[in-house]
């Protein structure tokens, strides 16, 4: 976490929003620790630790739903410009790091962001592990919604693979351009065998990792409306039971049902 | 050394890749286009105006009959005939190029291989991505271990639905060979999206130098009012330990027109073939038909994609001449092909049992 740049934000953006007053923000291995006129927040992310004990209040950070392009994807679904998702394929191979440091977190991560744009719940999922590197899934949500997930991770310094494509009966909607295989980066730089890119997508934000800043834009969210912790905590809870049926059904072989 | 000419034909004109056969038929010198034939009066007499001079008879009996001097026969009739068109051209001593699902039943599939044996004449099968060179290429740098040992292969052959054009494969006992259930109480039947894209299933053994331990397969509610599956995924691993996650579906939409042509695609890419191969040491990404070439026009003025190659017939006819020059069976023969559409009919059972089935 870039502390130059994201406390300083968090706060800006805090008192600029009126979102809450005496904001201190404590940034811990996994957890964002936020202590305002509104209470003592944890803001988890990293999701093994969420079966641990309550520090204040412990919040599951959802950063990816913040992101724009989630936002997107699930206004797409949402308003019927594509009617009746029927499923939905999800890439996500990625370097370690700290929003994804175990295959828990890009489980926790691919299943809420599939609920969150389709408007449904998991409630089945058959997964066969490689260790902790990796898993293929295939999920199914309460409304028949069937998932394909290729999840785990890739040597450091690689670029990431991720797709979130829903297909429904009416179209398709997709954070990947069509005939392309990876996401695309609002500015590269060619110069000699180097190729650097930059993500910059937010102005009120400029300069932060685009994680960091979906990670102040959910925090913000919830200050601003903290009648939704109490969902968001059991929104965590139900994604601690699809890691756990996952591991099950690697374990078995069988299409395990999530006991909610 | 002057190269020898083989004498082909084609018969039936109804299965949907048939139409990629007529210009590599036409234009390699080492293939000499004798006849076809077509029983359906209003497919023949659309070929007949595509400007090919090659006879159309109304039988495959028939052409045969008239032209002993055919060689090889490209089976492009629908699924369900493909048993009688082997057992014509095995009693006629031709050398055949069979469509990409030669059957479903195993036991006709078994009899098949024992038919072809007996006439001692050449049966390759038609996997035309074994001639797409990114499909070559990825498959070398997975064997020069470029990322190590492969923990999962990944693939996607999505297309839009041929049913509309292609009507045959929207009927159960046609495109699957009978009528099964997909599962008890699912109003649909086999046949329809995985029947239609065993390349994945194929390339994967290829690719892994393996073969199937287990399947897990789920289907989707359709997008199509059809009577079979048109979304479905695939889980599974091979004997070797490697994973995979395989999609064969008709989830790219389409107009409702009946000849394949300008104007098809509602989605702007009506095909797409794609590996995602995950290695200990890195992970490639492959696209087989990409990048293209980009247009928004006539007919219905939508973004479509223009591919611009289709090339793996070439390769895939040239590899059936030698084999009958040399009178040597394919790479793709039906033995081969046999333990592909074996975990294709598993994948079926998989989806009615909801439980993974092992080979």
């Amino acid at each position: 976490m870039d502390e130059g740049y994201f406390i300083p934000y968090l706060k800006e953006l805090a008192a600029k929003y009126s979102v809450a007053d005496d904001l201190n923000v404590t940034l811990d291995r996994g957890r964002i620790i936020i202590d305002c006129s509104k209470g003592k927040l944890a803001f988890v992310y990293d999701f093994a630790l969420l079966k641990e004990g309550r520090e204040g209040c412990t919040v599951p950070l959802l950063h990816w739903r913040s992101k724009r392009r989630s936002v997107e994807l699930r206004n797409i679904v949402k308003t019927g410009m594509v009617e009746k998702p029927l499923a939905m394929r999800i890439h996500h191979i990625v370097p370690r790091g700290e929003f994804d440091s175990s295959l828990q977190d890009i489980l926790a991560y691919e299943t809420d962001l599939a609920e969150f744009i389709t408007g449904q719940k998991v409630d089945r999922i058959f997964a066969d592990f490689s260790g902790m590197e990796y898993t293929n899934c295939i999920a199914s949500t309460d409304g028949n919604v069937k998932l394909s997930m290729e999840l785990g991770f890739s040597p450091e310094g690689s670029e990431p693979v991720l797709l979130h494509e829903i297909v429904a009966r009416t179209g398709i909607a997709s954070d990947v351009a069509v005939d392309t295989q990876t996401m695309q980066y609002p500015i590269y730089v060619f110069k000699g065998k180097k190729v650097e890119h930059y993500t910059d997508i937010d102005n009120e934000l400029y300069g932060l990792e685009n994680t960091q800043a979906d990670c102040i834009r959910f925090i913000l969210q919830v200050l601003a409306e903290p009648d939704c912790i109490p969902e968001l905590q059991e929104k965590g809870e139900h994604l601690r039971r699809v890691w756990e049926a996952a591991e099950q059904s690697s374990r078995n072989l069988i299409y395990t049902g999530v006991g909610d | 050394m002057k190269m020898r000419q083989i004498n082909v034909a084609i018969a039936s004109l109804t299965h949907a890749h048939v139409r990629k056969y007529y210009q590599t038929l036409h234009d390699n010198a080492k293939l000499n286009w004798v006849a076809v034939s077509c029983s359906d009066r209003k497919i023949a007499d659309h070929f007949m105006t595509l400007g090919f001079d090659v006879p159309v008879y109304e039988s495959t009996e028939e052409m045969l009959e008239k032209h002993p001097e055919i060689e090889g026969v490209v089976i492009a009739s629908e699924n369900s005939r493909h048993f009688g068109d082997m057992e014509l051209c095995c009693r006629y001593h031709k050398n055949m190029l069979s469509m990409k699902i030669p059957t479903f039943d195993l036991e006709e599939y078994d009899r098949m291989i024992q038919m072809v044996k007996d006439a001692d004449v050449i049966c390759q099968v038609e996997l035309e991505m074994h001639y797409n060179p990114t499909t070559r290429r990825a498959l070398e740098l997975v064997q020069s271990g470029t990322i190590g040992d492969v923990i999962s292969f990944n693939a996607t052959n999505i297309t839009l639905s041929p049913v509309w054009a292609f009507p045959w494969q929207g009927v159960p006992e046609i495109s699957y060979g009978r009528r099964v259930p997909l599962r008890e109480g699912d109003h649909r039947f086999r046949g329809g999206a995985l029947s239609d894209h065993p390349h994945i299933f194929d390339t994967l053994r290829w690719v892994t130098g393996s073969d199937y331990e287990y399947v897990f397969a789920d289907v989707a509610d359709n997008i199509r009012d059809i009577p079979e599956e048109d979304v479905l995924y695939v889980t599974g691993r091979m004997k070797n330990g490697c994973k995979f996650l395989l999609d064969p579906s008709w989830c790219r939409h389409e107009e409702h027109i009946e000849r394949p042509g300008p104007g098809w695609e509602v989605f702007p890419k009506r095909m797409e073939v794609n590996y995602s191969i995950v290695g200990t040491k890195g992970v490639i990404q492959a696209d087989c038909f990409g990048p293209n070439v980009y247009f928004n026009g006539g007919p219905n003025n939508r973004y479509t994609i223009q591919y611009t190659y289709f090339d793996e017939w070439i390769g895939m006819m040239d590899e059936f001449h030698d084999c009958i020059v040399n009178h040597k069976q394919p790479k793709i023969n039906l033995e081969w092909h046999r333990g592909t559409v074996e975990a294709m009919v598993k994948c079926y059972e998989s989806i009615a049992s909801g439980s993974p089935v092992f080979i």
